[in-house]
């Protein structure tokens, strides 16, 4: 199977949704919100965004404060985290600002305990230096918590919400057609979108399978025929049960 | 050496293991925190100070450093002299495929090679003599497999993240050079496989 990235529709999405946040008028709303299911490709889509612009990354933590989160920041820049507070943050805003590095915050649910005390400094960071911030949400319903009035000022830096959904039939087409190595029927690629529910994940495991019996059985193009009796994705009833639903 | 730096790199140097901290640093040199964070900032890009993220403790000599105060030579501004050592860290493959171990921590060689777009010979060199120096570890449970045929594929572990620029791997010198530490690595032996025993 080769390996590459397949720019599926959530990833469009996601694209233009990071060229409008840079082309936005408000310099300090600069802040990008993804929310999706799990398994819906975020992590791979903002990891590549975030790898090929040579953004500073965070995992949410529970056990985060505000000094935790500035320390991890200045750890990750290689910014001198010693000294008072104030000195902290003044390197990392100048280190952020000079390079216009953006940021990734990913489990941001974890950010908004104490009152979002955390998004706070994050919104002082990005207000003094314009730098986008992507936030990650690993779970719903943050985006109903940003919307209660306490939060008035952080939501108010929000741009735009790029909700991920399931991999339509055509990007799943479209994977097949791009990660494997033999020439798949449409029939079978219709039937590996209805069991993977359009999971990237369930797809590449079936992509595998059918690589595996057309070296087996040296075809070149592989049908649903060809694949009777093969399970194309383990468990595959399990996967759809945890998408919850199936378009 | 100028005056500012070869004072701080004094002090660095009889404050022994334990090293100094900058505010510290400032009151014994007499200096504002301004001029010593200006020099320390030369300093750590000529790799000749040390301090490890996090790190409780406060600024170290590198083998550079020492060597520099031992030779007793002058840090000059300007040029320095032909280029013989390592290559600078560049916002190539390798820096693409290092921020995307940053990011996962955890991987496979394909993971890597997707996100920082590269083939995956590339990264399959680059983990090798990250090993080999032990900032990456083979895990001992492999990627559960996409097939019956397949072992699953190696996951590796980030184990040592000095910073944001990608170490320079030479294989074929067998040294890893650590631009964020200034550290020249000499390579062990081949890494041996993990258990072939999956995930899950």
């Amino acid at each position: 199977m080769k390996k590459q990235f397949v720019k599926t529709a959530n990833y469009e999405r996601f694209q233009a949704a990071i060229r409008a946040v840079d082309a936005r008028g408000a310099p300090e709303a600069g802040w990008l919100l993804v929310a999706g299911d799990p398994a819906r490709g975020k992590s791979t889509i903002v990891d590549q965004w975030a790898v090929a612009t040579g953004a500073v990354y965070l995992r949410g933590k529970e056990q985060w404060t505000p000094h935790f989160f500035l320390s991890e920041l200045a750890e990750k820049l290689a910014v001198d985290d010693s000294g008072r507070a104030k000195d902290r943050f003044q390197r990392v805003v100048a280190k952020i600002g000079h390079e216009q590095t953006p940021i990734v915050v990913d489990e941001v649910q974890h950010a908004l305990r104490d009152s979002a005390a955390v998004l706070e400094v994050l919104r002082d960071i990005t207000d003094l230096t314009e730098s986008v911030a992507v936030l990650v949400a690993g779970v719903e319903n943050v985006q109903k918590k940003l919307e209660r009035p306490q939060f008035k000022q952080i939501a108010s830096r929000i741009f735009d919400r790029v909700e991920f959904a399931a991999n339509s039939a055509e990007d799943t087409a479209l994977a097949c057609r791009e990660l494997a190595e033999v020439e798949l029927a449409d029939d079978l690629v219709n039937e590996i979108h209805r069991q993977s529910a359009g999971l990237m994940r369930g797809i590449v495991n079936a992509l595998s399978k059918v690589e595996a019996h057309a070296g087996r059985n040296k075809l070149a193009r592989v049908g649903l025929a060809d694949m009777a009796g093969k399970e194309l994705i383990a468990d595959w009833r399990s996967l759809r049960r945890a998408m919850g639903s199936h378009q | 050496m100028s005056w500012t730096s070869h004072t701080l790199l004094t002090l660095i140097a009889q404050a022994g293991e334990n090293g100094l901290r900058v505010n510290h640093l400032a009151e014994q040199a007499g200096l504002t925190r301004a001029a010593v964070d200006s020099a320390m900032e030369r300093l750590r890009n000529r790799g000749l100070i040390y301090r490890a993220p996090g790190a409780q403790t406060g600024y170290t000599l590198t083998d550079a450093g020492r060597g520099l105060l031992a030779a007793g030579k002058l840090l000059k501004s300007g040029p320095k002299g032909g280029h013989t050592g390592p290559r600078a860290s560049t916002p190539g493959a390798r820096s693409r495929i290092w921020n995307a171990m940053r990011i996962r921590i955890k991987f496979t060689a394909d993971e890597l090679a997707v996100l920082a777009n590269t083939g995956p010979e590339n990264v399959r060199k680059f983990l090798n003599g990250l090993a080999r120096v032990d900032y990456v570890r083979p895990m001992a449970r492999r990627e559960a497999p996409g097939n019956p045929s397949s072992n699953g594929r190696v996951r590796w572990a980030l184990v040592r993240d000095t910073g944001p620029a990608a170490p320079a791997v030479n294989l074929e010198k067998g040294v890893v050079f650590d631009h964020n530490t200034g550290e020249r690595l000499a390579m062990a032996d081949p890494v041996p496989e993990p258990s072939r025993k999956p995930r899950g």
